[in-house]
């Protein structure tokens, strides 16, 4: 070669012919040479993936140097000569260098030439496997390439026979591969999940040994963390050999049964009789006969105590239990059955035993027994959690028979659950159960949550007395004071006046990671049910939580993020990643339509803008997101339906929620949640509903609503003050009874934001938005008027202002809750 | 863009027609059904389900295949079916009896999972919320219900509620006739129309009345725009009236308030209305067996379907017999099984095969304590798979260099596996000398010998 002979550039094809002979020449041991430096081989593939060396694939249509193509193709050729030959070296570290090369050959080369002739590289590669090689590190090699080998060949849709025939081979020597004891096992592992996964009938043959040998190795207690995955993994693929619906719903029959077992044993003394009962009452049907057992082992070999020591029990467990999650997620050709009743009733029987041992009976079990079992215990609930997960997931609308089954599970174990991983699950849990099952849930689990994430986020309540000044949710939560607005204004003080609570956020016993799932699932809950009629009672809490979170998040700076990243490949989450999730669930609080305007939207706007200066952050990049979303809300495109002058029963600035949530929420009350509104009349009066329907239509044609009033007002003098007479309750809040300045300090900020609004301003419409400001106002005095039972003054006023209004009738049409308004001349 | 399908049946014996939107040519025809208004449901495309009004004692609900015009699986409820609806996963279907009841089956297995008492007369229009987690229904005694799925199921919640449904409205005077939601979850808004000439905008969230509007004529069908800011409804005068919904309302039309045009050909009563997906495209069946598509932007007419059935009585001789009114139409995405046989996008081929449909719902439940509601998860076709898959072996054997570089037993063993046979190599080399050298030595050896030997004889012979 002429020592002048340039390429033009660094895409130039003929670069990449010479590039790959240089590097087969120089830096690819031969049969003489040795392999001197194994750093080189990783050079080596760094260079075929950026240049594509042997992909023999061209960027432009330059047929005109067929030379050249040739020169590349013969070099091409030279080094799967090379590799070929290498791999047949009885120098082990030789023989490594090619099969490992292979595979990177594999996953590069051509698709014709990996067509014509992986054949002849599989047979090579197997030769290592069957009989097995010496080195465990050829060994490996030979499995990850062949895995790779298998996966490129799945790409071809017309390969699949040829595909099945070739892994068919692989199975004997893999599952033997997988019974030893060393390290040769994770890939023939590794392995063995690629061919269920790409070619799974070409283990239908074997699938009793296949199932025996992955249950043997699963129940040995000598894997870690990943083989264990990868175990369960190849468990769920193996019912994908044969194909039909029946063998995936037997395996997780067997994978229950065991499991049942094993828990039948383990958990004696620690749970009562019946739960055991039941659980094998509800998985063998009387009568019915029981599946064969999992992986040929029979229920003696599997709990019996001589032949397999008792500290196996617990992981066993664990391993079975990670293969119904993975049975769960794993996806299936055909339609699967799954029994979910059976799976909420093993997560359940997990959950529910926290190692405890009941007061009454006489301890049948030794402390190391218990301790054994509580050290396995965290595991197996979390296990048991992502089983929760897998069927909330996949059962979708399915789930709704089962669905109080599993929101009295989750309130439940909330309760108990003290380890932030577990809470994490289960923040996730609830999570995905608001997403799938829709606003129907939130009204269940919603109280749950708010007092579940409230407890989390609390920053100072669990610090007790160590920081006494710093206590931003203490004073605005812990005692519900008369005086709503004081409180909030006591909490703005507080948080900026107060530069300690930074450091005893840091310090905060809550970790991080918990305090993000709980802004996660706190925000979902916005998303999904914010709005709902009955959130009343904790959509303000979370809005009063969420401004104090993010305003301290957001206190000290914003957090550099990239700044650890990489040096912890799987970091826990940071301090900006905190920031980012407590902007978020902000936003959705700004976001999702309450009964009031969003009252903390200028802390928050102020909170975006400043986040939007750290360009180049995810912080920065979702405050101007958020900003984004926000302009619809100061500047909507059209006028709502829903009149916001309704909204009386909200209190204003939704700090009182403890007054209104102990009324409206306690359990003897219950039924006050599900008749909001007009359904007021529906459980207690059937009949007379029916009798003045006529009137009602009547009325309603004119324009005014008086049945709904009425039933509004009712509620209201049932929610606030029970022992009141509805007698009180006359249409107008007392105007006599305002508290100073606070009605007037929102009556001033609400009026501002009416003119921001810029079109659309005729006369009409202002009177509308400030009927709205002066119901909203008067919805807040009507609380404190309920409870010092004197509310008749107001009343004339209100019919007044009906009267005043009554002639025009389209005006009483859009405004339909008139009698709550309040003249304007009583509050100045 | 996405082929989509009309779907239309009517009261008389007229079949199922089924167009196709865009081109407007016709698919099968399914055979037998006379639905009753609302009765005609897409199981999540699936299959076609009917409720049928001719049962009088008990009732009939047909189901029909996409690729054959015969009935498949015929059920036979308890009492006369008139609504039914059909979650989006197709997982339930939900059927309301002239008694007043709700029946809910699960589709994969027919069978009935609840039945309650809904409303005091027949129930008249069935609606799955937008995130499907709320059922509303619509009676003959004019009232509007809102049951959340979650409370049908549990019974020990009922007990403690008192009630089972979340709402009951009860301002409409007369028998309602159609109810749709709008979107999002709880704040979504329901409007219902009703015999008594009046449509009423509700809000979930609150439970309340938001608006009222009066039409000059009996709507009996409904339709909402997808963005919501108005809906269209059909009256028996057979104008589709356009109603707003978020604009401050004016009366300077002929209409009444709120009420801001109509589209109207002159035709006769609208019975029933389906926005097509694009939100531009609304589907109107009519009384006199026509279906009409307008185009809400240009208020035009741009494709007339002919819903009637052609029936051949001489051979020469075709006659068009008036079909009922069109009650129901619905617009869906086109289900693989239409799509032609040439056709050879995959999608087409892979719904050939043929899936038999679940079996008939059933009259009595026959759950129990006992009896495993188990859930049945369809396979979801992976196209992504190609695109995934992930190659290992650099990654392994970046791992494996690195245990090289570092020392690790796996690499200390191949090491020493090497130096082994490096070893054996050299011992053989060793070999192999010693061997050439004791050749060498003794060729040496012997040469020296003879030579002197030789020399020994030269000497000796000189």
């Amino acid at each position: 070669m002429a020592a002048f002979d340039h390429i033009q550039s660094m895409n130039d094809v003929a670069l990449k012919a010479r590039l790959l002979r240089s590097l087969i020449k120089e830096r690819i041991p031969d049969e003489k040479q040795q392999l001197r430096n194994p750093l080189e081989l990783s050079h080596v593939v760094s260079a075929i993936k950026t240049h594509q060396l042997i992909s023999e694939r061209l960027l432009q249509s330059d047929d005109d140097n067929k030379k050249l193509i040739e020169k590349w193709k013969s070099a091409v050729d030279s080094w799967i000569e090379r590799l070929l030959l290498l791999a047949s070296s009885n120098m082990p570290d030789k023989c490594w260098a090619g099969i490992s090369l292979l595979g990177v050959t594999c996953e590069e080369c051509s698709s014709e030439r990996f067509l014509a002739s992986y054949s002849v590289w599989f047979q090579k590669l197997l030769s290592h496997l069957q009989p097995p090689a010496e080195s465990h590190f050829v060994k490996a090699a030979c499995c990850v390439t062949i895995s790779d080998l298998l996966t490129r060949l799945s790409g071809y849709p017309n390969m699949k026979k040829d595909g099945t025939s070739h892994a068919a081979k692989l199975v004997q020597p893999v599952l033997k591969l997988m019974q030893e004891d060393s390290s040769d096992a994770e890939g023939a592992v590794s392995l063995l999940c690629t061919i269920l996964s790409f070619f799974p009938s070409s283990v239908q043959k074997n699938y009793d040994s296949a199932e025996a040998a992955i249950v043997t190795k699963l129940m040995s207690g000598k894997c870690n963390a990943n083989m264990l995955k990868k175990l369960a993994l190849c468990l769920s693929l193996l019912p994908k050999s044969r194909g039909d619906e029946d063998s995936w719903s037997l395996m997780m029959q067997k994978i229950l049964l065991a499991i049942n077992l094993l828990l039948n044993d383990s958990f004696q003394g620690l749970e009562e009789e019946t739960t055991t009962k039941e659980a094998m009452r509800a998985l063998v049907p009387p009568g019915k006969d029981p599946p064969p057992p999992l992986g040929g082992l029979t229920i003696l070999d599997i709990s019996n105590k001589a032949t397999r020591p008792e500290r196996l029990f617990m992981p066993s467990i664990s391993a079975l239990l990670l293969c119904c999650s993975t049975m769960l997620k794993t996806s299936y050709p055909v339609q699967i059955n799954v029994p979910v009743r059976s799976l909420l009733m093993l997560a359940g029987r997990v959950l529910m035993v926290d190692g405890s041992l009941p007061h009454t009976l006489y301890p049948i079990m030794t402390a190391m027994q218990q301790e054994c079992i509580c050290a396995e215990l965290p595991l197996q609930h979390s296990y048991s959690l992502d089983i929760l997960c897998g069927v909330v997931k996949e059962a979708r609308s399915q789930l709704f028979p089962h669905a109080a089954h599993i929101i009295r599970l989750v309130t439940e174990y909330f309760k108990r659950c003290a380890f932030p991983e577990l809470r994490i699950k289960v923040y996730a849990l609830v999570k995905l159960m608001l997403m799938s099952m829709g606003v129907g849930v939130t009204m269940y689990i919603a109280e749950d949550i708010v007092s579940n994430a409230s407890a989390d986020l609390d920053s100072v309540g669990d610090l007790g007395g160590e920081s006494s000044s710093g206590s931003v949710l203490k004073t605005s939560e812990a005692v519900p004071q008369p005086m709503q607005k004081k409180r909030k204004h006591d909490m703005t003080i507080t948080s900026s006046g107060n530069q300690s609570q930074t450091t005893s956020l840091h310090n905060n016993p809550a970790p991080i990671s918990v305090r993000i799932a709980a802004l996660e699932a706190l925000e979902t809950l916005l998303t999904v049910g914010g709005g709902a009629s009955r959130s009343g009672g904790w959509r303000s809490k979370v809005d009063v939580l969420l401004i104090t979170v993010s305003t301290d998040a957001c206190k000290g700076g914003w957090a550099k993020q990239e700044t650890y990243a990489y040096t912890l490949p799987d970091s826990k989450p940071s301090w900006a990643d905190f920031q980012l999730a407590s902007l978020r669930a902000l936003l959705a609080s700004l976001l999702s339509p309450g009964r009031i305007r969003p009252p903390y939207l200028a802390e928050g706007l102020e909170l975006f803008r400043r986040g939007m200066r750290e360009t180049g952050t995810k912080v920065a990049d979702f405050c101007a997101h958020a900003l984004l979303t926000l302009e619809v809300l100061i500047h909507p495109r059209t006028l709502p339906l829903i009149d916001i002058a309704s909204s009386f029963e909200y209190p204003v600035n939704g700090v009182n929620d403890g007054f209104m949530g102990n009324d409206t929420y306690s359990g003897a009350k219950k039924h006050h949640l599900y008749s909001g509104g007009t359904s007021r009349n529906g459980p207690e009066y059937p009949e007379s509903e029916e009798d003045d329907l006529y009137e009602k239509w009547v009325n309603d044609g004119d324009g005014s609503n008086p049945p709904v009033t009425e039933q509004e007002n009712n509620m209201v003098v049932e929610k606030t003050s029970p022992p009141a007479e509805p007698l009180v309750s006359i249409e107008g809040p007392s105007g006599s009874k305002a508290p100073e300045d606070k009605g007037k300090g929102i009556l001033v900020e609400e009026v501002d934001k009416v003119s921001e609004i810029p079109s659309q301003t005729d006369d009409r419409h202002a009177t509308d938005m400030e009927t709205e400001v002066a119901a909203a106002t008067g919805g807040d005095l009507e609380m404190a008027a309920g409870r010092s039972f004197a509310a008749v003054s107001g009343s004339e006023g209100g019919k007044e202002l009906m009267f005043a209004l009554g002639d025009d009738d389209k005006l009483m049409d859009e405004i339909p809750d008139i009698v709550d308004v309040e003249p304007d001349s009583d509050e100045e | 863009m996405e082929d989509e399908v009309v779907i239309a049946s009517s009261s008389t014996e007229a079949g199922i027609g089924c167009w196709h939107l865009r081109s407007g040519a016709e698919h099968l025809r399914y055979r037998s059904c006379a639905s009753p208004s609302h009765g005609l449901v897409s199981v999540a495309g699936r299959f076609l389900v009917s409720s049928q009004l001719r049962d009088s004692s008990s009732g009939s609900v047909l189901s029909w295949s996409w690729n054959k015009p015969q009935i498949e699986v015929k059920s036979f409820p308890a009492e006369a079916i008139n609504p039914l609806a059909c979650n989006s996963d197709g997982t339930y279907i939900v059927g309301g009896g002239v008694s007043g009841d709700i029946y809910l089956w699960e589709v994969a297995t027919g069978r009935l999972l609840k039945k309650w008492h809904g409303h005091y007369r027949a129930v008249t229009c069935l609606v799955f919320s937008n995130d499907q987690s709320l059922l509303i229904s619509g009676a003959e005694d004019g009232s509007v219900r809102v049951w959340s799925l979650l409370m049908i199921f549990d019974e020990e919640r009922q007990q403690r509620s008192g009630h089972l449904y979340e709402y009951s409205f009860s301002e409409h005077a007369l028998p309602v006739t159609d109810i749709v939601t709008g979107y999002g979850g709880c704040n979504a808004i329901i409007i219902s129309a009703s015999q008594d000439r009046t449509c009423k905008v509700w809000s979930l969230a609150r439970g309340t009345l938001l608006r009222n509007i009066v039409f000059p004529s009996m709507i009996d069908a409904i339709a909402l725009d997808p963005g919501e800011h108005v809906f269209y409804a059909g009256g028996r005068d057979g104008k589709i009236y356009i109603a707003e919904l978020n604009a401050q309302g004016t009366s300077n039309n002929n209409y009444g308030l709120h009420i801001i045009g109509t589209l109207s050909d002159q035709g006769k009563g609208i019975c029933s209305l389906a926005f097509a997906l694009d939100g531009s495209q609304l589907v109107a069946g009519s009384e006199d067996g026509m279906v009409r598509v307008w185009d809400t932007k240009t208020h035009n007419i741009i494709r007339v379907f002919k819903h009637a059935k052609s029936i051949c009585f001489f051979p020469n001789l075709l006659v068009l017999v008036s079909s009922g009114p069109v009650n129901n139409v619905l617009v869906i995405r086109q289900p693989p099984a239409l799509y032609p046989r040439t056709a050879a996008n995959n999608q087409g081929s892979m719904a050939r095969r043929h899936v038999p449909l679940p079996p008939p719902l059933e009259k009595y439940t026959s759950i129990d304590e006992h009896s495993e509601l188990n859930a049945f998860i369809t396979p979801q076709p992976n196209c992504d798979r190609l695109y995934d898959a992930t190659y290992t072996t650099v990654h392994s054997m970046n791992n494996q260099i690195n245990e090289l570089q570092h020392g690790s037993s796996g690499a200390s063993e191949m090491e020493m596996e090497r130096l082994k046979l490096d070893c054996k190599r050299s011992m053989q080399m060793v070999e192999q000398w010693k061997k050439m050298y004791e050749n060498l030595h003794q060729f040496c050896v012997g040469e020296l010998l003879n030579g002197e030997a030789d020399d020994a004889n030269l000497t000796l012979t000189s």
